[in-house]
């Protein structure tokens, strides 16, 4: 029997190297808008970092500790849709709205998880949160009178006006959601990087090489990856939430339907599994790269899975980790 | 007949044994001890194509080994019992047999073999149909070695049979195996159950972390000083 | 009202035949090769494609352009499998990476469908017009054929198992491929067959719900989640569990289309899933180590 070695390797320390790149990557990114004032490249770049911090919180789970989860995007919808209907239709402000949806999803989350996590096998796991994923879609779709179901929940408010200091931000032009987002994806960066290096992410990692010594350790298996999952859930709960503020619109097949899985599948791979910055390169490389490729039309799925294929056959790690030198993907 | 020279052998980047060399010629009994983690089980495996060789040679009756894909090794005339049985638990006692002649010249004849086995372990007859999985631990490894012998094998190979055994039943497995042994299959043991061995092998070879450290007839190695206190017990 | 249950019932048992042959190519899979088969939709939506193409090209009658498409299917089965999963299986730390590949395989496979049969839905003609009455219940013969047609097949495939050679091979492997190795077995010969035969399975599925249900490139895709959702209920890797599994999601979903609404019958699926994963996370028939 061939010996199981872990292909996602993550040592996970980061080196002084990988944190400055780390800071300067966001000073690009803080000052982005000010260099570049096209709304849609501010567009673009919103919804780069929004899929590199689901892409992230997938990765958490997936890379980190080995559960392989196929309905991320039920979280993302439904934090979408808590805050949007919860803002719509009882007035609660979407700026706590947003946790409110995250709250929901990492609550909703502990539906699937229980019963799942209790088995080992990544099919098991994917089966279950896909079929959950799913449903997810399916009751959204039929609740019509409440979600207005393909036909699209309209009309979503966007973040109202904050006053910090004694500057009133409003949120009518892109930028502030720009800048709402960069917090945002900073935060569940900087949110995973601890979970990683603290003694959690230690346990987290010894389950994930070898569940049977940590079993014998004492770890909790079981409820340590519960809690992960949660807090990914609640992850990808808040970046939905955002997003249906930002985009206003909501429907089943936008924000719960399967691509968006597969889409974060091909980013984390593109980009690195198990690796922090590599979702992020992914995100950035596929969204943007996409864009140019929006030509293709029709093809463009066709050279999705075109390409996934001998990614994922070649270069399971990720292309990130074959191509740059192995210090700073730490 | 079967011919070792030097093999090399990796997991990974650990090395698992060193330089291992061995012969075992036709109609003999050949035993490998050696203590837990020594590498007796890595040298069958990689004999049965399980393993490769990073460096060296294994020939059988002049056929490269190393270099034959694991599934034709069976019908090179090398069988191999695993360690702790492997045997097919869903499976009945009769269709574990019968897959042992899969892919050897036995096939046509498995009744014929089979009748042969039955002769040999009568209890698996009587319990031909039961599922292996319930078998008792002895009944297992005569369900083993039988599923072996059905594929009328040259060389069997044997990985602790007396492993998890009582006493009476060790003795009476190794009795088989001299039978076995005088019927002209020739036999390659792997124990850690020394004594036994010992005494019954034409020549051993003891092996230490990956390395064969002393190799000669069985009586000699047995009488050996540094063999009596580390795997006698004496 | 009873009348119209037990139509929905007995609609229930065909769906369910159709589900439970879908699941057995999967549930095989994985016992066997200990991945999920993601592109398993895809190869049903091949077998309809197949079948329509034989029929309205070739012009051959169904009893012969059936058996065709499973003979293509089972050889696209094969290329699949020791083009890209076989490569992947190789390696170790393989506990996702096929459903990956085979997700990207599905991916690329229904965007192909899409480009090269055109999004138009091909409808064939029944294969036996026609219903009969019997005792005040209503059943249509092509319904009727479906269900005699599918039982026989997995009747034989269970004999297939269990007393041919490589049947007895496919399930040796499933359960020690080492020691399968040591037998002899080619093991990485019998995850095609595996693959090519489940394959197959699924095309004859499709084909037999193809005047019913019409043909298109998506056709594999809910169906594939539902045909997953039997197998764990049923226990992944038994065959008995994906026949039980199948018959319980069939005749759920029909009593639900008459008892709920049919855009709800999905959601019962799923339901089914998640209780059962919640009570019995290993499924009817399953072992427990999963």
């Amino acid at each position: 029997m061939a010996v199981k070695i872990d292909i996602a390797n993550p040592s996970g320390r980061a080196l002084i190297s990988g944190r400055w790149l780390a800071v300067l990557g966001i000073a690009l990114l803080a000052v982005f808008p000010l260099a570049v004032r096209d709304s849609y490249w501010i567009h673009l770049m919103i919804l780069s970092m929004m899929w590199a911090a689901l892409a992230t919180s997938w990765n958490l789970l997936c890379g980190y500790a080995g559960i392989f989860n196929m309905g991320q995007q039920a979280f993302f919808g439904l934090g979408a849709y808590v805050s949007a209907l919860l803002a719509m239709n009882v007035g609660v402000s979407p700026w706590l709205g947003i946790w409110i949806g995250g709250a929901a999803a990492a609550a909703v989350s502990l539906v699937i998880a229980v019963p799942t996590l209790r088995l080992r096998a990544a099919p098991y796991v994917a089966i279950a949160t896909l079929g959950f994923a799913e449903v997810s879609r399916i009751v959204a779709q039929n609740l019509v009178d409440v979600t207005r179901g393909e036909m699209g929940l309209n009309g979503i408010p966007g973040m109202p006006a904050i006053t910090l200091g004694g500057l009133t931000i409003n949120f009518y032009a892109r930028p502030p959601y720009y800048y709402l987002m960069l917090i945002l994806f900073v935060v569940i960066l900087l949110v995973v990087y601890k979970l990683i290096h603290s003694p959690f992410g230690m346990a987290l990692k010894s389950i994930r090489e070898s569940p049977d010594a940590a079993a014998s350790l004492g770890v909790n298996i079981v409820r340590f990856k519960i809690v992960v999952f949660a807090i990914s859930a609640a992850m990808a709960g808040v970046v939905g939430a955002f997003y249906a503020h930002y985009i206003q619109v909501l429907t089943p097949s936008s924000v719960l339907a399967l691509p968006l899985m597969v889409e974060i599948i091909a980013i984390t791979l593109i980009g690195g599994l198990g690796t922090i910055i590599g979702p992020v390169i992914g995100a950035f490389v596929l969204t943007i790269g996409l864009e140019y490729l929006r030509f293709l039309g029709d093809y463009r799925m066709l050279l999705y899975g075109l390409v996934l294929v001998p990614l994922i056959m070649f270069t399971p790690e990720g292309l990130v980790k074959r191509v740059l030198p192995k210090r700073l993907t730490s | 007949m079967l011919k070792v020279d030097a093999i090399d052998v990796f997991y990974g980047d650990a090395q698992a044994l060193d330089g291992v060399s061995l012969q075992v010629h036709e109609g003999e009994i050949v035993t490998l001890v050696g203590s837990n983690g020594a590498g007796k089980t890595t040298t069958l495996r990689t004999l049965s194509g399980l393993l490769r060789p990073r460096k060296g040679a294994i020939t059988i009756s002049g056929t490269r080994l190393d270099k034959t894909p694991a599934h034709k090794v069976v019908s090179l005339g090398v069988a191999h019992v695993p360690e702790g049985r492997c045997l097919f638990p869903q499976m009945s006692v009769w269709e574990n047999l019968t897959l042992g002649a899969y892919n050897t010249s036995a096939w046509n004849d498995r009744a014929e073999v089979m009748e042969r086995v039955f002769r040999l372990f009568p209890v698996l007859k009587a319990r031909s149909t039961q599922l292996s999985g319930t078998l008792s631990g002895g009944e297992q490894q005569m369900c083993a070695i039988g599923r072996a012998l059905m594929a009328r094998p040259k060389l069997l190979m044997l990985d602790e049979p007396s492993l998890g055994l009582a006493p009476n039943l060790v003795e009476m497995i190794f009795q088989v195996i001299a039978e076995i042994n005088q019927s002209g299959i020739t036999i390659l043991l792997v124990e850690q159950n020394a004594y036994l061995a010992l005494q019954m092998a034409d020549r051993a070879y003891v092996l230490e972390n990956g390395r064969v450290t002393l190799s000669g007839p069985g009586r000699e190695v047995a009488a050996n000083e540094n063999v009596r206190q580390a795997y006698l017990g004496l | 009202m009873i009348i119209q249950l037990i139509e929905q019932i007995l609609n229930g048992l065909v769906l369910g035949s159709i589900y439970a042959l879908v699941a057995s190519g999967l549930s095989l899979i994985w016992g066997s090769m200990k991945m999920l088969n993601f592109a398993h939709g895809e190869l049903y939506m091949l077998g309809g494609f197949a079948t329509y193409y034989a029929m309205t090209l070739l012009g051959l009658p169904w009893w012969l352009a059936i058996p065709l498409a499973m003979a293509l299917v089972l050889l696209v089965g094969f290329g699949i499998e020791k083009l890209t999963i076989e490569p992947l299986l190789r390696r170790p730390g393989w506990d996702y990476t096929p459903i990956i590949a085979t997700l990207g395989l599905s991916i690329f496979l229904q965007n192909a469908a899409l480009l090269v049969f055109g999004e138009r839905f091909k409808n064939l003609p029944y294969f036996i017009e026609g219903s009969g009455t019997y005792f005040g219940i209503r059943m249509a013969y092509q319904r009727l054929l479906i269900l005699v047609v599918s039982v026989a097949v997995i009747v034989l495939f269970a004999q297939f198992l269990q007393r041919s050679k490589l049947g007895m091979a496919l399930r040796a492997v499933a359960q020690d491929r080492d020691a399968a190795t040591l037998q002899g077995i080619d093991v990485r010969g019998t995850y095609m067959w595996t693959f090519g035969i489940s394959g197959a399975l699924a095309a004859l599925a499709s084909a037999m719900v193809a005047p019913i249900f019409a043909i298109n490139p998506w056709m594999g895709g809910t169906l594939l989640i539902k045909a997953f959702v039997v197998c764990v209920v049923g226990g992944l890797g038994d065959l008995r569990g994906a026949i039980l599994g199948g018959i319980l999601l069939g005749t759920a979903e029909s009593l639900a289309v008459v008892l709920l609404s049919s855009e709800w019958k999905d959601v019962v699926s799923f339901a089914i899933l998640i209780i059962v994963l919640w009570v019995r996370p290993s499924g009817f028939f399953g072992t427990k180590e999963w």
